[in-house]
C-alpha cells in the first residue's frame, strides 16, 4: 500500500521519537547514487549530534519531506541537498530534522556504506557527467 | 485461537496501520495495515483469550448490515488474512 508522504512521514518521526528504529524505503531519485528510491531500505533513528555530511529525514515546510544530506549548519540553520541533485538547497531548522540514516541496505539485504559523502558534496560541478556514469552503469 | 499480543492500532488515513509496539525496530515495508472493518474486528479479539469464526461474524452482524452468510465469508477471509501474516497464535 502506497500511502502519502503527509500521512505515514509523521509516525515515522513519532515512532522513532519513541527511540524505536524505522525501516523504510525512500522514493526518488534526488540520492543518487547512495540511495536507489524505491529499492534501498533506510534505518532512521532520533536526530541525535547531527553532523555536516548526515542524511537525515527532514520537514522544510508544513508537510513537505525530503531525505536528504545535510550540507552546512549555522546555528539553528540546517542547509539540506539531495546528493543526485545538481542544484538547489533545501532550508529548515533544527527542530525540522525528524530522523537521522544510520544504515542503507540493498535488497540483497546487504548494507551499503555509510559515508559523509566529503568528496561528493565537493563535487558539484562534476555531478552531472558522474550521474550520467552511474545512470548507465549500475542501473 | 487469539490475536498476538503487542501490537498496537493506529489510524493511518483511511487504514489502519498494525504496529508492533514490543520491538525496537519497526519495518515500515513489511508493515500490516487494516480497513475500517478488519480494525473493528481486531480491537474487539485483541483482548479475547480465544475466539473463532462465529465471533468475528458475530462482531460484523453487531456492526454492519450484511447477511450472515457474507458476515461468516468475511470472517473466514479475514481469519485467513490474519493467519497469512502470523498475527494469530493457538490459545
Amino acid at each position: 500500500m502506497q500511502l502519502p508522504n503527509e500521512i505515514f512521514i509523521p509516525e515515522i518521526a513519532r515512532l522513532v521519537n519513541e527511540g524505536k528504529q524505522v525501516v523504510f524505503t525512500p522514493t526518488g531519485v534526488s540520492m543518487r547514487p547512495f540511495i536507489e528510491g524505491g529499492v534501498d531500505n533506510v534505518t532512521l533513528v532520533q536526530p541525535n549530534d547531527l553532523q555536516v555530511g548526515d542524511i537525515v529525514l527532514a520537514e522544510i515546510q508544513p508537510q513537505h519531506y525530503v531525505l536528504h544530506r545535510i550540507y552546512a549548519m549555522q546555528g539553528d540553520n540546517v542547509t539540506l541537498m539531495g546528493d543526485g541533485n545538481l542544484v538547489g538547497t533545501e532550508h529548515c531548522s533544527r527542530s525540522g530534522i525528524l530522523a537521522k540514516v544510520t544504515a542503507i541496505h540493498s535488497p540483497k539485504g546487504q548494507n551499503k556504506p555509510l559515508t559523509r559523502a566529503w568528496l561528493w558534496r565537493h563535487l558539484k560541478r562534476s555531478r552531472r557527467i558522474l550521474l550520467k556514469i552511474y545512470r548507465h552503469t549500475c542501473i | 485461537m487469539k490475536v498476538i499480543s503487542g501490537f498496537a492500532l493506529r489510524p493511518l488515513g483511511n487504514e489502519y496501520l498494525l504496529i508492533a509496539e514490543s520491538v525496537e525496530l519497526v519495518n515500515f515495508n513489511a508493515m500490516i495495515t487494516l480497513n475500517e472493518s478488519a480494525a473493528y474486528l481486531w480491537r474487539n479479539v485483541a483482548d479475547k483469550e480465544s475466539f473463532d469464526e462465529q465471533t468475528l461474524a458475530d462482531l460484523l452482524l453487531a456492526e454492519y448490515e450484511v447477511s450472515p452468510e457474507q458476515a461468516l465469508a468475511d470472517a473466514r477471509k479475514t481469519i485467513v488474512s490474519w493467519q497469512d501474516a502470523h498475527l494469530l497464535t493457538d490459545c
